[in-house]
C-alpha cells in the first residue's frame, strides 16, 4: 500500500469539495492536489451551491450534514433550478448510512459513499473513474 | 210415618257404617283410622237400637238395653280416638284402664241397675231406670270432661289443620252428645217427658255431618276422593233409578194397558236396560265433572303437570329462563297467587324469581336460614319460628331446593287462587317439581358460570391485550430512539476516525513524505486497527437495523476476487504483525461478476480473514476462491484455536463468543458471524464452517452468482 505513485491524471478538471470537518476536507484537497485537480473547499451547503452556480465544477464531493444547506438540499436546489445533473458527476460522501439519505442521493444521480469507509486514496481513485481518466476494473 | 222415619234412621245407620268402613279400609294399619271405624259402627248401632227399641215393642227391653251399650261404646272410642288423634296424648295403661272401665259399664247396661225395666206406651218405649243409673250419668260426665282436658293436650302437639279436624271432629260429637242428653236423658230425668227420646236417633246425623265437613275441608283420613266419588255415586243411582223408575212408569201407563203381554213388558226392560247401559257411562263423567268441580277445584293431572315441567328444564338452559318460566308454570298449574324461587350461591343469595303479586318484603337471608326443611306446609305447623316468618311473607308452603351435591335455594308458594289449604296431590307433586327443579338449576348454575368465567376471561385478555399494546407502542418508541441514538453515535464516531484512518493512509502512501520502515509499519497497525473500528460501527448500525427491520441487501455485480484481495491487502500488516502467512489462493480462471450486496459482503469476508488472523497463534491464514455450478465458493482456513464443539450450535447466534475466543479477544462483540450469516442467507448462500479444537478453523460461504429477486426485497427482523 505505502508509495504508490499518483498519476496527475486530474489536470485541468475542477472538484468542488463541500465539507464542514476542515481536517477532512484538507485531507482530501491534500490527496485531489496532489494528482492535479483544482479543488474548491466550501464549508456549507450555500456557498457550495453558489460555487457550482458560478465555479461549474467537473465533480462534486458533497458532505450531507453541513450548515445552511444539507448536501441533498443543495442537490435539491439544483434540480429545482433545472440545473442538468449530468454535466456534474456528483458523490455523496457521508458519514450517516441512513438509508433514506441514500435513496434520495441516488434519486438525484448521485453515487453515495460512507466517508469512513474509504481512504482518501479511494475516493480518488473512484473520482478518477468517474471522470473516465481510468478505465473501472470490472470493465476490463 | 213409620216407613219415613224407618227409611231416615236407616239412612242415617248406613251413612255411619259407610264413613266408619271406607275410614278403616283407607288405611286399615292406622289407629286412629280403627277406632274412628269403631266410633262409626257404634254411632250407627246406638241409632239403630235406639230406634228398635221403640218399634220392637216384644223385646222392648233388651234393645233398650243395647242402646245403652252402644251410648257407652260410642263415648268410649270417642275418648280413644282423641286420645290417639292426630297423635298419642294419653298412655295405653290409661286407654286400656278407660277401655275396661267402659267394658264394665257395658256388662252393667245389661242388668236391672242401670235399667231395671222398659213400659211399654203406643210407638213408644219408657225406660224405667234401675239403682245405678247414676253411674251411666257419671260415666258420660266424666268421659266428656276427660276429653277436653285431652284436648288441651291434643291441641299443645297438634298442628293447625289437626286442630281444625278436631274441632270439626269433637264439635260434631259434643252437639250430638248435648242433644242426645236433652231428649235422652235431661228431659226423662227431670220432665218425666220421654217422647223426643226417638230422635237421639237422628242427631248422630249432625256427628257424621260434621266428620264429612272435616274430611273435605281439612282432607281427615284423606277420603276427599272416596267422599267425592261416593257422591258422584249416590247422585248416579239416584238419577238412573228415578229416570229408570219415571220412564218405566209412563211406558206401561202407555202401552201394558193396551197389550198387556209379558213379551212387550220384557221388551220394554230390554229396550230400558240398553238405555241405562249406554247413559251410564256419560252420566257418570257428567257427575265425575260436577263434584269434582266442587270438591277439587284446583284439580290437575299430574302426569301432564310434571311432562310439562319436565319439557321447560329439557328446552332451557338460560338459569333467569328457566327460574321464570318453571315458577310460572308451577303456580299457574297449581293455582298459585303467588311464587318465588330463590337461588343461592356459595352461600350467597345469588337469584331471586317472582310470580304473581310481589310481596311488600322480601324475606332475608337469616329467615330462609331457618326454613331448612325439605318441606314445610304452614298450615301443618305449630307455632314456633318457622310459622311466624312463613305466615308473615304469607307463603304456604317453603321447599327447600338441594340436589344431591348441594343446596341450591328455596321455593317458596303462597296462597292457592281458591283460598283452600294445599291438598295432598300438590305437595307431593311440589316435592317432585322441586327436585327436577334443583337439579336443573344446578346445571344452569355451572353453564352461567362458565359463561360469566367465560366473558371475565375475555375481558380480562381484553385488558392485557390493550395492555400489551401500550407496551408494545412504548417498546417500539423506545427502540426508535435506541436506533437513532446508535445512528447518532456510530455518525459522530465515524467523523474522527475518517480523519485518523484518511491521514494514516496517506501517511502510508508517502503523501507525508517517506517514513522510515518502523515508522510505516506502526502507522500501519494504526491504520489497520481504524479499519477494524470503521467495520465495528458498521456491524453496529446493522444489527440495529435488523432488530428495526431496516436491514436491506442491496445487490450489484460485483468483482469478488477484486474485493477479495482488496481486503487480504488490507489486513497483511495485521497478519505480518502476528507473524502468520495470509494467503490468497486466486481461482485459476476468471469469475464472472457476482450478483451480490458488495459492502455487506465485504464485511463478511474482511470479518471471515481478521478474525483468522485474531485466533491463530502460529501458522498461516489462506483464503480460497473459486466457482461450483452457479455458486462462488469463498473458504478462509487457518491453523488456529479452533471452535469448541460445545460452542458450535451457538457460534452464529447474536453476541455469542466461544469462551477459548473470549479469553484471546475479550473485546469482540459477537456480532460478526452473526451479521455474516444474515448477510449470506439473506443472498440465498450457505455458511461453511468446519473446525476442529486446538487445529483450527474453515469459515465460509457459497453465494449464487445471480441472486434470487425475492431475497433482495425481503425485509428482516
Amino acid at each position: 500500500m505505502a508509495n504508490v505513485p499518483v498519476q496527475q491524471l486530474g489536470i485541468g478538471k475542477t472538484i468542488l469539495i463541500a465539507e464542514d470537518d476542515p481536517f477532512i476536507s484538507r485531507m482530501y484537497e491534500i490527496k485531489l492536489s496532489s494528482a492535479g485537480f483544482r479543488v474548491i473547499l466550501k464549508n456549507n451547503g450555500r456557498d457550495a451551491y453558489e460555487a457550482v452556480k458560478s465555479d461549474h465544477p467537473d465533480l462534486a464531493i458533497l458532505d450531507i450534514n453541513m450548515p445552511e444547506l444539507s448536501g441533498l438540499e443543495v442537490l435539491g436546489a439544483l434540480q429545482n433550478d433545472g440545473f442538468d445533473m449530468t454535466t456534474m458527476p456528483t458523490i455523496v460522501l457521508t458519514n450517516s448510512s441512513n438509508l433514506d439519505d441514500r435513496k434520495r442521493a441516488i434519486s438525484f444521480g448521485a453515487s453515495y459513499l460512507v466517508k469512513a469507509e474509504m481512504t482518501p486514496r479511494q475516493v480518488l481513485d473512484l473520482i478518477d473513474e468517474t471522470l473516465g481518466l481510468v478505465q473501472k476494473p470490472g470493465d476490463a | 210415618m213409620l216407613s219415613i222415619s224407618f227409611i231416615s234412621v236407616g239412612l242415617v245407620s248406613l251413612s255411619a257404617l259407610f264413613l266408619g268402613l271406607i275410614t278403616y279400609l283407607n288405611n286399615p294399619k292406622n289407629i286412629s283410622n280403627k277406632i274412628f271405624g269403631l266410633l262409626c259402627v257404634a254411632s250407627a248401632s246406638y241409632t239403630s237400637f235406639n230406634f228398635i227399641a221403640d218399634i220392637d215393642q216384644q223385646n222392648a227391653l233388651i234393645w233398650t238395653r243395647t242402646t245403652f251399650a252402644a251410648a257407652v261404646l260410642v263415648i268410649l272410642f270417642m275418648f280413644l280416638f282423641i286420645s290417639n288423634f292426630p297423635r298419642k296424648v294419653l298412655g295405653y295403661h290409661n286407654q286400656i284402664s278407660a277401655a275396661v272401665i267402659g267394658g264394665l259399664l257395658l256388662v252393667m247396661s245389661y242388668t236391672p241397675f242401670i235399667v231395671e225395666a222398659v213400659k211399654l206406651k203406643q210407638d213408644k218405649t219408657d225406660v224405667i231406670i234401675g239403682p245405678w243409673y247414676l253411674l251411666f250419668i257419671i260415666y258420660v260426665v266424666i268421659s266428656l270432661i276427660s276429653m277436653s282436658i285431652l284436648i288441651h293436650r291434643t291441641y299443645r302437639q297438634a298442628g293447625p289443620l289437626d286442630r281444625q279436624r278436631i274441632n270439626y271432629v269433637l264439635g260434631g260429637f259434643f252437639i250430638t252428645v248435648l242433644l242426645i242428653s236433652i231428649t235422652n236423658i235431661i228431659l226423662p230425668l227431670l220432665a218425666g217427658n220421654n217422647d223426643l227420646s226417638t230422635y237421639g236417633s237422628y242427631f248422630v246425623l249432625i256427628f257424621i255431618i260434621f266428620c264429612s265437613l272435616a274430611i273435605v275441608r281439612t282432607r281427615l283420613f284423606n277420603l276427599r276422593l272416596v267422599v267425592a266419588r261416593s257422591i258422584t255415586y249416590i247422585l248416579l243411582l239416584i238419577s238412573l233409578g228415578l229416570v229408570y223408575g219415571l220412564l218405566f212408569f209412563v211406558t206401561t201407563q202407555l202401552f201394558v194397558n193396551d197389550f198387556g203381554t209379558k213379551t212387550s213388558e220384557s221388551f220394554l226392560s230390554t229396550v230400558l236396560a240398553l238405555i241405562l247401559a249406554f247413559t251410564f257411562q256419560p252420566l257418570r263423567g257428567i257427575f265425575e265433572r260436577v263434584t269434582d268441580r266442587i270438591f277439587y277445584r284446583d284439580r290437575y293431572d299430574s302426569q301432564q303437570v310434571l311432562n310439562q315441567f319436565s319439557g321447560i328444564l329439557v328446552s332451557e338452559l338460560n338459569l333467569d329462563r328457566i327460574l321464570r318460566r318453571t315458577l310460572a308454570d308451577i303456580c299457574t298449574q297449581l293455582r298459585i297467587q303467588f311464587g318465588q324461587v330463590i337461588v343461592y350461591n356459595n352461600d350467597r343469595i345469588y337469584r331471586i324469581e317472582h310470580h304473581g303479586p310481589l310481596p311488600k318484603r322480601l324475606m332475608v337471608a337469616p329467615e330462609l336460614k331457618r326454613l331448612n326443611h325439605a318441606i314445610l306446609v304452614t298450615d301443618e305447623l305449630s307455632d314456633g319460628e318457622q310459622k311466624q316468618i312463613l305466615t308473615e311473607h304469607g307463603i304456604r308452603v317453603s321447599l327447600t331446593l338441594r340436589t344431591r351435591e348441594e343446596f341450591i335455594g328455596h321455593l317458596l308458594l303462597g296462597d292457592k287462587l281458591s283460598g283452600d289449604i294445599y291438598s295432598s296431590q300438590d305437595i307431593e307433586i311440589l316435592e317432585i317439581l322441586s327436585k327436577q327443579l334443583a337439579v336443573a338449576v344446578q346445571n344452569a348454575k355451572a353453564y352461567a358460570e362458565i359463561q360469566e368465567f367465560n366473558q371475565t376471561l375475555q375481558a380480562r385478555v381484553d385488558h392485557a391485550t390493550s395492555r400489551l399494546r401500550v407496551a408494545n407502542r412504548h417498546l417500539k418508541e423506545l427502540d426508535k430512539t435506541k436506533d437513532e441514538f446508535i445512528s447518532m453515535a456510530s455518525h459522530q464516531l465515524r467523523t474522527p476516525l475518517t480523519t485518523i484512518k484518511g491521514y494514516l493512509s496517506m501517511m502510508l502512501e508517502g503523501d507525508a513524505g517517506k517514513m522510515s520502515k518502523t515508522q510505516s509499519e506502526f502507522a500501519g497497525y494504526a491504520f489497520g486497527s481504524s479499519e477494524r473500528m470503521v467495520n465495528l460501527i458498521s456491524d453496529l448500525l446493522n444489527v440495529s437495523r435488523l432488530s428495526a427491520g431496516r436491514f436491506i441487501i442491496q445487490t450489484k455485480p460485483t468483482d469478488m476476487v477484486g474485493m477479495i484481495r482488496d481486503e487480504v491487502r488490507q489486513l497483511e500488516n495485521h497478519a505480518k504483525a502476528k507473524h502468520l502467512k495470509l494467503i490468497f489462493d486466486e481461482p485459476k480462471e476468471a469469475l464472472p461478476l457476482a450478483e451480490i450486496d458488495d459492502n455487506k459482503t465485504r464485511q463478511v469476508v474482511m470479518n471471515f480473514i481478521d478474525n483468522a488472523i485474531y485466533y491463530t497463534p502460529s501458522g498461516n491464514v489462506t483464503v480460497h476462491l473459486d466457482q461450483t455450478g452457479e455458486r462462488v465458493r469463498l473458504r478462509v482456513t487457518d491453523t488456529g484455536i479452533g471452535v469448541p464443539d460445545e460452542a458450535k450450535k451457538k457460534l452464529f447466534s447474536k453476541f455469542y463468543r466461544a469462551d477459548n475466543a473470549q479469553s484471546v479477544r475479550p473485546d469482540g462483540t459477537g456480532l460478526g458471524l452473526y451479521l455474516a450469516r444474515r448477510v449470506v442467507e439473506d443472498q440465498g448462500g450457505t455458511i461453511l464452517f468446519e473446525s476442529t479444537i486446538g487445529k483450527g478453523s474453515m469459515f465460509g460461504f457459497e453465494l449464487p452468482l445471480q441472486s434470487p429477486k425475492t431475497v433482495n426485497e425481503a425485509p428482516h427482523g
